[in-house]
């Protein structure tokens, strides 16, 4: 009897220590708001600023989310060009970190408001919508 | 017989660890943010408005449209839309218009904002089947609504587009008149012919 039990136990705890080892590493998630927690705070924040108020902000980065090509051919002075698909990026985490004020920019709203979006569930404050 | 009881408080004593094993910090969110990201680049979560308008000329059934406007904002829907202002997406009377597998949900509001907020919520909340309008009713009644007449030298791919989004007026207006749009490609402007010299002295 004794000598059936022994393999078994030694599998078992070795499955155990490897959901340990998964549940560490997989899957941990960055953002921070649950989905009524975003709620209310895409509900009670006025994010979307006219083209006019733009030099009302202090030093403002801002932000161009198109493609570089795009980019390229024409855009504001000063911008920077982060496209969408590179957002998550680690070489920006510290300027979306920085406390100055982020203006992003985007040829459809949709795509402006969606990085806004996913920008403010990873923590990141101080982020503005361009009006088109 | 001993080692069977040190073996069974081994494997309880390894649950009840388990049981308290950190999980997700907030369990409603489903997707993580590259995943989110992706969804985003995802051109076929989106839909433009002429191709709402073939779907809801083509009477497919499965199209469920929701309004996000708030109730006091609520007029001229689309036709068969159904209003959950943003506010009230999580109440119990509408949470599971959003979780389901039946319908095709297609988000709109007045503008773009407040809908992408409800579908990157949708999205956030691994929900499948919600796709958001591009430029919401603004973009319905400019393009499908009230069409501009193309430029002269605009391209047959306007004029055609044009056509359509007449038709889809016609729909969805009951306008009666239908402007005809004619595409004339400009024609090279051709010199004046000699004429031949008449008479002169004989």
């Amino acid at each position: 009897m004794k000598s059936s039990i022994k393999p078994l136990a030694i599998i078992i705890i070795s499955i155990f220590g490897f959901l340990i080892i998964i549940s560490h590493y997989a899957d941990r998630s960055k953002l921070k708001l649950s989905a009524k927690e975003i709620q209310l705070i895409a509900r009670s924040t006025n994010y979307t600023i006219d083209q006019k108020k733009l030099n009302e902000f202090q030093n403002p980065v801002l932000i161009d989310l198109r493609e570089p090509k795009f980019f390229n051919i024409d855009h504001q002075e000063k911008a920077v060009n982060i496209p969408l698909s590179e957002i998550l990026n680690e070489e920006y985490e510290n300027l979306f970190a920085s406390e100055t004020p982020k203006l992003i920019q985007a040829h459809d709203q949709v795509k402006a408001n969606e990085a806004w979006m996913l920008l403010t569930q990873l923590g990141y404050k101080n982020l503005y919508v361009v009006e088109l | 017989m001993k080692s069977r009881e040190i073996f069974s408080v081994i494997i309880l004593a390894m649950g009840l660890i388990a049981a308290i094993l950190p999980g997700r910090k907030n369990d409603s969110i489903q997707l993580n943010e590259r995943e989110l990201l992706q969804e985003m680049l995802l051109e076929t979560n989106y839909i433009s408005v002429d191709e709402l308008a073939q779907l809801l000329i083509s009477g497919d059934p499965s199209v469920q449209l929701i309004d996000v406007r708030p109730i006091s904002e609520f007029k001229d829907p689309l036709p068969r839309a159904i209003n959950i202002p943003i506010d009230s997406i999580f109440s119990e009377n509408y949470a599971y218009m959003f979780d389901q597998n039946i319908m095709k949900n297609i988000i709109y509001g007045l503008d773009d904002e407040t809908a992408t907020q409800v579908w990157m919520i949708t999205k956030q909340l691994g929900y499948a089947n919600n796709y958001l309008l591009k430029g919401g009713l603004q973009a319905w009644k400019k393009d499908i609504l009230d069409p501009q007449y193309p430029k002269q030298t605009a391209s047959q791919d306007e004029f055609d587009l044009y056509q359509k989004r007449m038709a889809a007026r016609q729909f969805f207006t009951g306008a009666q008149t239908l402007p005809k749009a004619t595409f004339t490609p400009i024609a090279p402007i051709q010199g004046k012919k000699k004429k031949k010299v008449q008479g002169g002295c004989s």
